[in-house]
């Protein structure tokens, strides 16, 4: 009788045993097709949003490190960083790795399926692989930025790297630890991204999607970092001058506080990521006290508000007095408790102070530099500068760039780019290791010291 | 004179005769017990085949039955009948007794596993939420953990010990049969503590808990009984009078420990140092942003907030039901009503249920039975544990220093503070979740032979499960979006099929058992979930009221499991006992061609005390050694599609472009844990008094499901593969005694006790990984270990700091002093070492029995020893780095002038970073705790025959009434993790145990 069941049972059994999940595909064959392959950019997007990086941590926290913003919150994590006391344990830069370098899959996984479909209505192909590209790009040079390079600053002799993942973690097999590959291995990678991102990007500005003028304006941020400044003055000069005439302040927005109240204030919002209701951040979240829903776990510095100079028009924006837009000493930035706040990675006020800092180290246009800082002034309602020496030009952008860029994540690493670190943030003597970031305690005992970790930690 | 007439009017009356046969719960006849008529000294004893025949007056209406090792049963007899067959219940924990093992039943001198046996008798009048809360303390090896004290919530049990790192370690769970779904379906978080799917059954409708603890006793069930087994059978219908029960209880619930906290002027004081200490002695708090903390302290109000959140809650159950039947058919009915409110405000449970239990003899040879429950849950759960919005969690981090309302009634807010309002938390938030459960199972049973049956069940297991969260717009959560809702519903349909081919001869003395089971069960999981903002009010808190849908999401999963199972038990003469048994399972999750397992399992036991050598030694009335080997797997708890790469779905970029992106890196090779036990046991008795059961087992978990972690620059952060080892040991004692057994004075005492040993042995690549916020897993140490610093004690002096391994540039005098394990003369992440472990040395529970007459009392103490627990909940409020409330242990605090060698200073911000995991926070957790008391007082028959009743007893019931413990936080039973296998024993303010005393009352009919 059991027999009987049992024979009986054969073919529904191997049924019972063959389910399916309901909302997951098989990831060997899941971007096979040009609608799987978009939804799989549209992914990489997703990852950049993410809390752990774009959507809250990447800039906050680096301004936490910095003198831009202090610690109000709970998070004993946020604490280490606040203190400039971080251990390699920290659970955000653990996560803040981890979602890099998730990132940098979804990208890889894009980039080696987009050769392998066939379909003749596959036309966007090259915009999707220059989009994939651009976002590798970004994320590796995230990577280097805060982890990598030197204690003395970047591109110099002895610089670090990051592992180099650059094919799809599809078998475990695939993520067999890889050394950290040298910061110009690294740069090498990023500037072959970029290039092909340019090549394929579509001309003018996007919204939510990076256009070419977003690869050329990351290129020129590049080139920067690695000193080649007369590449960066050229890149940033490629984009300046399609823009420039478009408003009263060179193509920069005539009114600072609109780019994050009205958002995607083009052109001078070259990339931008986007939100919505369904595709939330917790930014305000993060900066409001709980009257306004928010945690409180992050406020503008003390300091901040002193750094700027009388009627500039960027302190209600950056240090808010309470209204019902924000509470007290938070910014403008960010406002949207429901978690709809854009986040601009790229703008073309940038531009202007990547091209003003590369004239200014090649010494040649110390007007031009000049110049280009005066335009971010005179939008911020302020008078030309009145820095005319090479050293005084580049005292004068970097302080631009504190104000400039409060709450966008730029400072620490503006600092740590001229090795100002030491001076501003104290990391002289034993606290000398503390310009790069610890990596992760969890990758450098999982990969067995195949990752090694920063020096000092 | 007298006694002629008792005769003669018996002589007279004495005109039928009765005869029947007594049986025990599995039909085997019961030889030697004694058949009396009530009121009479009129008796008979059963003979070798259970019959009996007794001539009975006419006027007689009860016949008593008791017998060695068997529990007293009266039996009604009606008008003219002839026929009386009894089926008896065994006295508890004899060898006569009855146990359901897997598949059977068996007496419990021929079981040759490990079976604890837990009857109704003993949880009986317990405030107990959920069946396996009557686990706790009440058999050896079971550990049994109130993960906190919200009502209704998860309870933690490991059946010898935790034998998963990241699959489950919680036992599987059959009722009557059916594998029933257990954990948590919750998609709404609270911060803390889940809901628990077996508070949906009504402990009083069971009958007893089966414990099936080695290889021997759960092998049958294969790929899930890695953890153990508890079988659960239901209360059913007897071939008696109906007889219909009600009991009732009420009581009060109070919260048995405060954690005292500074006063609003110590707070000020306290922050007002701290900002000083960290930036100078001319800096007030408003310089750093903080608002209303400049004053003078001594100007300041003080909130206790734990006076206002803690409540006297009551607790009250209502059991109805009715028991009864015939020679054909059987019935059991009952019904019930609980419900308990929280001892922190918005927190209650309530429940009610249904169960019908029928029984029918279609012939001599068919017989059908069917079981249906149904019961609807209601869990309101407070925010909790680790969340600002957190009601016990804001009472203790929130600063004494402000009243607690504006003048017009509104709650104030600490402006200084992300943390809610305890008091808008506990009642302003709405958080319920409803639950609707059926449980059914129908089953034929034919005879074919006198030696062979078959028969074969459906079961059904459905839950569906809604919840809704709303925080309304004055709360912080939903003050920035006008109000939110959470919304999810989660419909979960277990099917099962078996079929049951039962062979039992005896020839001669060869007695033989033969089972095959083919076992069929489908699962399915379905959910929905939706978030809302932007309500017009906080009246209405249905999604569709919030203007902007934030988060829509569905999935739909399911599971197959397949499993054939064989077993034979064998003895001869009732003395040599052998069993063998093999389960072979398939289960979906796995990877093609590892879907299939085998699960075998041996034992062997010698019933020493029947052997004609041991016959002289008077004392002895049992001797009996067995031992057991075995494998069994564990499946549970692992994702349904582990074995997969897979690319997920919701990766979206705006409304516009849904996304995809990889989810999990496929591993086809993943198969189930599995455990290999050895298990020996002696089982003594003395003078029919005395029973002690004796029993070692080893159980190595290997191929552990373990998230091995991945290098996050791959992409991923782990892969699953079964690459891990445990290794549970233990050594269980049972000791029931008989003290005292006089007519109308009985005493037992039954105690359980364990010490058991967990090791960690294998772990990917030797890697440790931390789980918690302490807790750390680590090969050659136990599971559950907490890491961290060593405190030295406080710097006194700069010099002292200079002298001493760099610590940190921020370190000052009144700062920690950390040790410097390593040796390297800096304090860095490599100085953290192993601080102890959550897992107890030994355990156990002693529960005494004494009646009097019609009184009865019953005390049941239970405890742990040698675990410890990390109390975060002190590294917040002694903390002294922020704004948050603190408790009186930082009046201690160094200061220049009152120097301290044990707290360091306050310092705002903690740049030193003091209140880093130290063994400053790792606390002794052991305990010992009057669990529960039980008086009860039944009034004597000569009473309840005038009231028409057949018992009427009325009880008070204490539980928790006395704890005795050296940990320092709201309560030593405690996980703020829930269920967890890697972080066990962690205090984050956690919800703790309530002392509940009850009043009730038993009345048969």
């Amino acid at each position: 009788m059991l027999l009987v069941a049992a024979l009986l049972g054969t073919s529904s059994c191997k049924k019972l045993l063959e389910q399916q999940p309901g909302s997951a595909l098989d990831a060997t064959t899941a971007f096979n097709t040009p609608t799987a392959v978009a939804a799989g950019v549209a992914g990489i997007y997703n990852g950049l949003q993410s809390g752990n990086y774009y959507g809250l941590r990447y800039w906050a926290l680096a301004d936490l490190y910095a003198d831009v913003l202090r610690h109000t919150g709970t998070f004993p994590s946020f604490a280490e960083v606040a203190n400039r006391n971080i251990l390699s344990n920290n659970v955000e830069v653990t996560n803040m790795w981890n979602q890099i370098y998730a990132t940098v899959n979804r990208a890889n996984n894009i980039i080696a399926a987009i050769p392998k479909v066939t379909d003749p209505s596959f036309t966007n192909k090259a915009v999707l692989d220059g989009e994939a590209r651009f976002a590798r790009a970004l994320a590796y040079f995230d990577l280097v930025r805060l982890w990598g390079g030197s204690t003395t600053g970047y591109n110099k002799a002895g610089g670090l790297g990051v592992p180099l993942f650059l094919e799809p973690t599809l078998v475990p097999e695939n993520a067999a630890p890889k050394p950290r590959a040298t910061e110009q291995q690294v740069y090498t990678q990023i500037a072959s991204d970029l290039d092909v991102a340019i090549a394929n990007l579509p001309a003018g500005l996007r919204t939510g999607r990076p256009g070419v003028d977003a690869a050329l304006g990351l290129k020129a941020r590049l080139e920067l970092y690695r000193g080649n400044n007369a590449e960066a003055e050229n890149l940033a000069t490629q984009v300046i001058d399609k823009y420039k005439g478009n408003t009263a302040f060179g193509g920069l927005a005539p009114n600072y506080a609109d780019l994050w109240l009205t958002q995607n204030v083009k052109p001078e919002s070259i990339f931008e990521l986007q939100y919505d209701a369904t595709n939330t951040n917790s930014i305000a979240f993060f900066y409001f006290t709980g009257a306004y829903g928010g945690r409180n776990e992050i406020t503008a510095a003390t300091t901040l508000k002193g750094v700027h100079e009388a009627g500039d028009k960027r302190l209600p924006v950056n240090v808010t007095t309470a209204s019902t837009l924000a509470p007290a000493n938070k910014t403008l930035k960010y406002t949207r408790v429901a978690g709809t706040d854009n986040v601009i990675i790229l703008r073309l006020a940038e531009l202007y102070l990547i091209r003003a800092e590369a004239r200014a180290k090649l010494g040649a246009d110390l007007a031009g530099a000049k110049a280009d800082v005066d335009v971010i002034r005179a939008r911020a309602g302020l008078a030309p500068t009145t820095a005319a020496t090479q050293d005084e030009l580049l005292a004068a952008i970097e302080q631009e760039n504190l104000v400039e860029f409060a709450h966008e994540g730029h400072r620490f690493f503006d600092l740590r780019r001229n090795n100002r670190e030491d001076a501003v943030l104290g990391f002289t003597g034993p606290n000398e290791f503390k310009a790069r970031w610890p990596i992760p305690q969890r990758e450098q005992q999982t990969s067995g010291n195949v990752v090694e970790q920063n020096p000092g930690y | 004179m007298l006694v002629m007439l008792f005769l003669s009017s018996q002589l007279l009356a004495q005109n039928r005769t009765i005869t029947g046969k007594i049986t025990d719960v599995a039909g085997l006849p019961i030889a030697g017990a004694s058949v009396q008529v009530r009121g009479t000294n009129l008796g008979t004893v059963t003979g070798a085949d259970g019959s009996y025949s007794i001539s009975v007056p006419s006027n007689a209406n009860t016949l008593v039955v008791t017998g060695s090792q068997l529990m007293r049963q009266e039996v009604g007899l009606s008008a003219n009948q002839t026929t009386v067959n009894i089926t008896m219940q065994a006295a508890e924990r004899s060898l006569q007794e009855v146990v359901v093992t897997g598949y059977a039943v068996q007496r419990r001198r021929e079981v040759t596993g490990s079976v604890d046996r837990i009857s109704a008798r003993e949880i009986e009048n317990l405030p107990i939420t959920s069946p396996d809360q009557a686990l706790q303390g009440r058999a050896a090896g079971v550990t049994v953990t109130n993960n906190s004290g919200t009502p209704g919530s998860s309870i933690n049990v490991n059946i010898r010990g935790i034998g998963s790192i990241s699959a489950s370690s919680q036992p599987l769970y059959i009722v009557d049969g059916i594998p029933i779904n257990t954990g948590s379906f919750s998609q709404v978080g609270v911060g803390g503590q889940t809901l628990n799917s077996l508070v949906d059954i009504n402990p009083n409708e069971i009958e007893s808990f089966e414990v099936l603890k080695d290889a021997a006793a759960t092998a049958v069930y294969g790929a899930r009984a890695a953890n153990g087994v508890v079988l659960i059978t239901t209360k059913r219908g007897r071939n008696q009078r109906t007889k219909i029960n009600v009991s009732s209880s009420y009581g009060i619930q109070k919260a048995w420990r405060r954690i005292e906290t500074i006063t609003g002027p110590e707070y000020v004081a306290l922050v007002q140092e701290g900002v000083r200490n960290r930036f100078g002695a001319s800096i007030v708090p408003s310089q750093l942003g903080l608002t209303g903390l400049d004053a003078d302290p001594s100007t300041y109000p003080t909130t206790n907030w734990q006076d206002l959140i803690f409540r006297s809650a009551p607790i009250a159950q209502h059991d109805i039901s009715a028991q009864g039947g015939n020679e054909r058919t059987r019935f059991y009915v009952g019904g019930g009503y609980f419900e308990q409110q929280g001892i922190i405000i918005g927190s209650s449970f309530r429940r009610y249920n249904f169960r019908i239990n029928l029984d029918n003899n279609v012939t001599d040879k068919f017989k059908i039975s069917t079981g249906f429950s149904g019961s609807r849950t209601r869990t309101s759960r407070t925010n909790n544990d680790n969340n600002i919005y957190g009601v016990l969690s804001t009472a203790v981090l929130n600063g004494s220093y402000y009243s607690p309302f504006n003048p017009d009634g509104t709650y104030v807010r600490d402006p200084n503070s992300s943390i809610e309002n305890p008091l808008l938390s506990g009642n302003e938030i709405y958080n319920n979740a409803n639950n609707n459960r059926i449980l059914g199972n129908l089953a034929g049973e034919y005879q074919i032979l006198p030696s062979l049956s078959f028969r074969t069940t459906l079961g059904v297991d459905y839950t569906q499960l809604n919840e809704l969260q709303f925080f309304p717009s004055i709360s912080a959560a939903g003050a920035g979006t006008n109000g939110q809702a959470n919304e999810g519903y989660n419909n979960v349909l277990n099917l099962i099929n078996e079929n049951i081919l039962n062979f039992t001869k005896s020839f001669g003395s060869h007695n033989l058992t033969l089972i095959g089971v083919a076992s069929y069960q489908k699962n399915r999981f379905e959910s929905i979930f939706g978030q809302a903002l932007q309500f017009p009010g906080n009246s209405i808190r249905r999604l569709s009221a919030g203007s902007t849908k934030s988060i829509l999401t569905s999935d739909e999963n399911s599971q197959g499991i397949i499993g054939y199972v064989g077993r034979a038990n064998y003895n001869y003469k009732g003395r040599y006992l052998f069993s063998a048994s093999v389960r072979r399972d398939g289960i979906s999750n796995f990877g093609e061609n590892k879907r299939y397992g085998t699960f075998p399992a041996f034992s062997a036991g010698w019933v020493l005390g029947d052997e004609d050598f041991m016959k002289g030694i008077r004392p002895l009335t049992n001797l009996k050694i067995r031992g057991s080997y075995g494998i069994t797997g564990n499946a549970i708890g692992i994702g349904l599609f582990a074995s997969r790469p897979l690319v997920g779905v919701g990766a979206n970029y705006l409304s516009s472009a849904p996304g995809l992106a990889p989810s999990q890196l496929g591993n086809p090779n993943l198969s189930w844990e599995e455990a290999r036990q050895a298990d020996l046991a002696l089982e003594v008795g003395l003078f029919n008094r005395i029973n002690l059961t004796v029993e070692g087992y080893k159980k190595n978990t290997n191929k552990l499901l373990l998230a091995r972690p991945l290098v996050g620059s791959s992409g991923f952060t782990t892969v699953t593969e079964n690459v891990g080892e445990l290794e549970n040991m233990g050594l269980e004692f049972q000791l029931n005694t008989r003290n005292i057994a006089k007519k109308d004075f009985t005493w037992t005492t039954d105690l359980n006790l364990t010490f058991q040993q967990n090791i960690v042995k294998k772990l990917q690549g030797g890697t440790p990984f931390a789980a918690g916020f302490a807790s750390w897993v680590q090969e050659g140490e136990s599971i559950g270990s907490f890491r961290g610093y060593k405190v030295a004690g406080i710097f006194q002096t700069q010099d002292e700091i200079n002298a001493a391994p760099f610590q940190n540039s921020n370190t000052r005098p009144g700062d920690i002093r950390f040790v410097d394990i390593n040796g390297d003369n800096k304090i860095t992440t490599d100085d953290q070492t192993i601080l102890g472990n959550a897992i107890p040395k030994f355990f156990g529970g002693l529960t005494n029995n004494l009646s009097y007459k019609g009184f009865e009392l019953n005390a049941f103490i239970q405890f742990v020893s040698g675990n410890k627990i990390y109390n975060n909940t002190r590294a917040f409020s002694e903390g002294m780095n922020s704004v948050f409330g603190q408790t009186v242990g930082v009046r201690d605090r160094w200061q220049p002038s009152k120097t301290s060698t044990t707290v360091p200073r306050a310092v705002f911000g903690d740049p030193a970073n003091n209140r880093r995991v130290s063994d400053r926070w790792v606390e002794d957790g052991s305990y010992l705790r009057l669990k529960n008391v039980v008086l009860s007082y039944g009034l004597p028959a000569a009473v309840t025959n005038r009231l028409h009743v057949s018992t009427f007893r009325v009880f008070v019931q204490g539980q928790n009434l006395v704890t005795r413990t050296k940990y320092k936080g709201f309560d030593p039973e405690v996980s703020t993790f829930s269920t967890t296998n890697t972080a066990p024993g962690t205090d984050f303010l956690t919800f703790p145990q309530a002392r509940t005393i009850t009043f009730g009352l038993n009345l048969g009919f």
